[in-house]
């Protein structure tokens, strides 16, 4: 599974696919102070950055792949935030 | 993602033949804007397709070829032969493709190799005055949003380095994802790719509302990569992509080149961002008010008088709906990149058909549809074991209530499997066009390499058959049309000499004749020359020399229905490969059709298909010969007679006998099964049958009742046996074999 679940906190990992979506978003909605861990991600399908950024759900540990980091820099905000930016 | 690939492939080749009609229709009228247009939308249908299984060569040569079709569009070039036949290589080569992905679920492994050879041909005719369709829409000249490309978002730390670099801005469709496209990704693989910045296209909604299979993002990349390379990248979603040169100092200190623009453009953005706000019709509707007064006066400055009109009524409409979404995509349409044509917009995705109207058909896999029909079949022969049944119990048990009472319901089930077989049949009809309209590419090729001119004038194309019928008819439509180019119809010159128009005529024609199909091939060619024919008979030892001098000028055209016989002089690679008119006359005999050929010296070439419209259950008479029961295909029996001993005379030596004042020879079914003679008889039971002897009378001892069965091909080393079309199973369940009554006759002749 490229996305697991554990409690609040979904964990990345490898190629995270459209099909993943559906499941990321239940997911964030369930949790609203869900945490994402990305260290390990490698490549994530358009809709679920599209989820990571509707949601603003703080990464609390960014990917290390650079073009993943970049994509997500503008949005990449620390645990008790406020702002995505 | 197998059945998606499949239906691909089915909607490829319906795009290939449309493509190559409307290609054949451009040669004749080269100035025909909506032969351009449906050429185009062909290829662009393709393209559209095969973005879904990232078949990137097929994409960038039919993208290529659409660049060229513009430039045709726009008369900047002209339709040479030689550009006609590019295009129509670019046609066959993704013809190709489609089949090895049929084959092989992926292109061939030279197919980037040849799509850059089609693309650079291709480029040869373009008009480069005009930029390719790549680079059609700008990117906004304020470059503005590169002021957002810190150095968080470059991939390396060498945004300070010198050196050009290529701006890009996609926004993807929001319908994307259906196409199989992942513009993320997309982006990741940018040739050159050293900067990204992704923001929302408009206002995410919240989480719960947000539709996730829709993309809503906006993607501004940079690049390393020459502007041709990254255009080259992107050709495929030329509509929604912008590619610009940029200086590397632009991202810091760029000026846009026109003023006036960049200010409209940067207090567009700023109203944006406060039409981003929560709760605009409540506590932030003074924000809302002043921005919307902002966009008017700005939009009055810039003298776009429509959009002028019609904020005021999107605003209202977003006021009474207390949404500001649409208010929102209104004014990002504004600043977006430059939209697309009215008709690019029409012919959106095929593959999604979001544009298309609802249709009313529904494509199913023929297997369905074959395998519904056999069982149809199958129980319009069941309902028969009823009648049988039926008799049985009134003729042993002595139940005449039960007995017709089952008749009753036999009667019943008959009209119901009656109306399941039309009804099935129907379904399974197809026109003739499927095949034809293969034929006109074919002799356009075909006579310009033999250099010779002909007209192919067809008709009754919309003539329906059964599909297996049609295409069974496909490959012999094809030798039949190259015989006829390349044997039948002279090269100009030699027309004139024999006072004929110097362009030849071949016409096809397809109609209905009662239960019947009839196709004809006619040609006003050289038609056959009999001497010739005798000669190669002789040359070939087909026939003993005798034989020959006394056969008919129709036995003589008979001949060439004989396997390995070929009248043309000289083996051409266009119809002389070994294969010939008995290649076609089998095909057509395996579903149930027969050949007739008539053709005068000097005067053309008339050949004629006579088909069954459908197979699905066969009528056999059923005939006992040496107290066995065989079955003989009812299409082959012109009449049954019964005729005294007295009748047959010797004719030539033959045993023969008269019917309205025609001598007809007369074959016996024993002696051509081998079988008993019969003893003592004082008639004979004879089938007369028509074949391309002309007309055959066959003795038989006895005549049974005609019946309905499916015949099933005979399997395995029973194939060989040339004198059974197949196996029947019979009412009460025993196995009838059908003979294959013309093949026999047929080997009679030919071993006499």
């Amino acid at each position: 599974m490229p996305i697991t679940y554990t409690d609040s906190r979904a964990t990345f990992s490898g190629n995270c696919k459209i099909d993943e979506a559906e499941g990321l978003r239940a997911h964030l909605e369930r949790y609203p102070n869900a945490e994402v861990e990305m260290t390990s991600c490698e490549q994530i399908h358009t809709t679920i950055l599209q989820i990571l950024i509707a949601a603003q759900t703080p990464v609390i540990a960014p990917p290390t792949n650079v073009f993943l980091l970049r994509c997500l820099s503008p949005y990449l905000k620390q645990p008790g935030n406020s702002s995505p930016e | 993602m197998d059945a998606m690939l499949d239906q691909y492939i089915i909607e490829s080749r319906e795009c290939l033949q449309l493509g190559t009609a409307a290609l054949l229709s451009l040669e004749k009228t080269p100035d025909d804007p909506a032969e351009i247009d449906r050429l185009f939308r062909s290829l662009h249908t393709l393209k559209g397709g095969a973005g879904l299984f990232a078949l990137t060569p097929l994409i960038r040569a039919t993208h290529a070829a659409e660049d060229v079709l513009d430039s045709l569009r726009e008369r900047r070039i002209a339709l040479t032969r030689e550009l006609s036949d590019l295009l129509f290589g670019v046609i066959d080569q993704v013809a190709e493709w489609i089949s090895s992905l049929e084959t092989q679920q992926k292109l061939a492994d030279n197919a980037d190799e040849i799509s850059t050879r089609l693309i650079d041909e291709l480029e040869r005719y373009r008009d480069h005055k005009k930029p390719s369709s790549a680079s059609r829409f700008a990117v906004p000249d304020n470059l503005e949003w590169q002021s957002r490309l810190t150095a968080e978002t470059w991939l390396d730390n060498t945004s300070g380095a010198a050196g050009a670099l290529t701006a890009v801005i996609y926004t993807p469709d929001s319908g994307c994802f259906f196409s199989g496209e992942d513009p993320l990704n997309f982006i990741r693989l940018l040739p050159g790719l050293c900067a990204v910045y992704i923001e929302p296209a408009i206002a995410l909604p919240p989480l719960a509302q947000l539709d996730i299979y829709a993309c809503q993002l906006k993607f501004y990349a940079l690049s390393r990569a020459s502007q041709r390379e990254v255009s080259q990248y992107c050709a495929h979603l030329e509509q929604q992509i912008a590619i610009a040169p940029v200086p590397m100092s632009a991202p810091q200190t760029a000026t846009p080149a026109n003023d006036e623009q960049a200010i409209f453009y940067r207090i567009m953005q700023a109203q944006l961002r406060v039409l981003q706000l929560p709760d605009l019709f409540g506590q932030h509707l003074p924000h809302l008010k002043a921005a919307l007064q902002t966009i008017r006066n700005a939009l009055g400055f810039m003298q776009k008088e429509q959009p002028l009109l019609l904020l005021d009524a999107v605003a209202r409409q977003a006021t009474q709906d207390k949404n500001a979404e649409p208010l929102r995509r209104f004014i990002a349409d504004l600043i977006a990149p430059e939209d697309p044509p009215a008709d690019e917009r029409e012919r959106k995705n095929p593959v999604t058909g979001k544009n298309k109207t609802s249709s009313r058909f529904m494509k199913v896999e023929q297997t369905k549809i074959d395998q519904l029909i056999d069982l149809i079949a199958e129980m319009a022969v069941a309902k028969n074991g009823l009648l049988h049944i039926s008799q049985q119990l009134q003729s042993q048990q002595n139940s005449p209530a039960i007995s017709r009472s089952i008749k009753d319901h036999h009667a019943l089930v008959e009209r119901i499997v009656s109306d399941m077989k039309n009804i099935a049949m129907d379904v399974r009809m197809i026109p003739m066009s499927t095949v034809f309209q293969r034929l006109p590419r074919l002799v356009r090729d075909l006579a310009q390499q033999l250099d010779k001119k002909v007209q192919l004038v067809i008709s009754g194309e919309e003539t329906q058959a059964d599909k297996n019928i049609v295409e069974a008819l496909a490959e012999p439509l094809l030798h039949l049309i190259r015989n006829s180019l390349s044997h039948g119809i002279e090269a100009t010159d030699e027309r004139m000499a024999a006072g004929k128009p110097g362009v030849g005529l071949i016409e096809l024609s397809a109609i209905h004749q009662g239960e019947n199909l009839v196709i004809k091939i006619v040609d006003d060619g050289r038609g056959i020359d009999l001497g010739a024919i005798k000669e190669k008979a002789l040359h070939k030892k087909i026939l003993p020399a005798a034989e020959i001098t006394g056969l008919s000028d129709q036995e003589t055209l008979n001949l060439i229905f004989l396997p390995g016989f070929s009248t043309s002089a000289e083996v051409s690679d266009l119809s002389g490969r070994g294969v010939g008119m008995d290649v076609v006359k089998s095909a057509v005999e395996s579903v149930g059709g027969a050949v007739t050929i008539d053709s005068g010296s000097g005067s053309g070439t008339a050949i004629t298909l006579l088909l069954p419209l459908a197979i699905l259950v066969n009528q056999v008479m059923t005939v006992k010969v040496a107290n066995q029961l065989f079955g003989v295909p009812l299409s082959k029996v012109r009449q049954s007679l019964r005729l005294p001993m007295s009748a047959i005379s010797k004719f030539r030596n033959r045993d023969s006998f008269l019917l309205h004042e025609e001598i007809i020879p007369l074959l016996r079914l024993h002696t051509l099964l081998d079988l008993p003679e019969p003893s003592g008889s004082s008639g004979l039971a004879v089938l007369l049958v028509q074949t391309r002897h002309g007309r055959i009378g066959v003795a038989v001892d006895d005549f049974a009742n005609p019946i309905e069965v499916i015949i099933k091909p005979m399997d395995g080393i029973l194939r060989t046996l040339g004198n059974y079309n197949g196996t029947a199973l019979q009412p009460d369940g025993t196995v009838l074999l059908i003979l294959n009554i013309e093949g026999m006759i047929d080997a009679h002749y030919l071993h006499r």
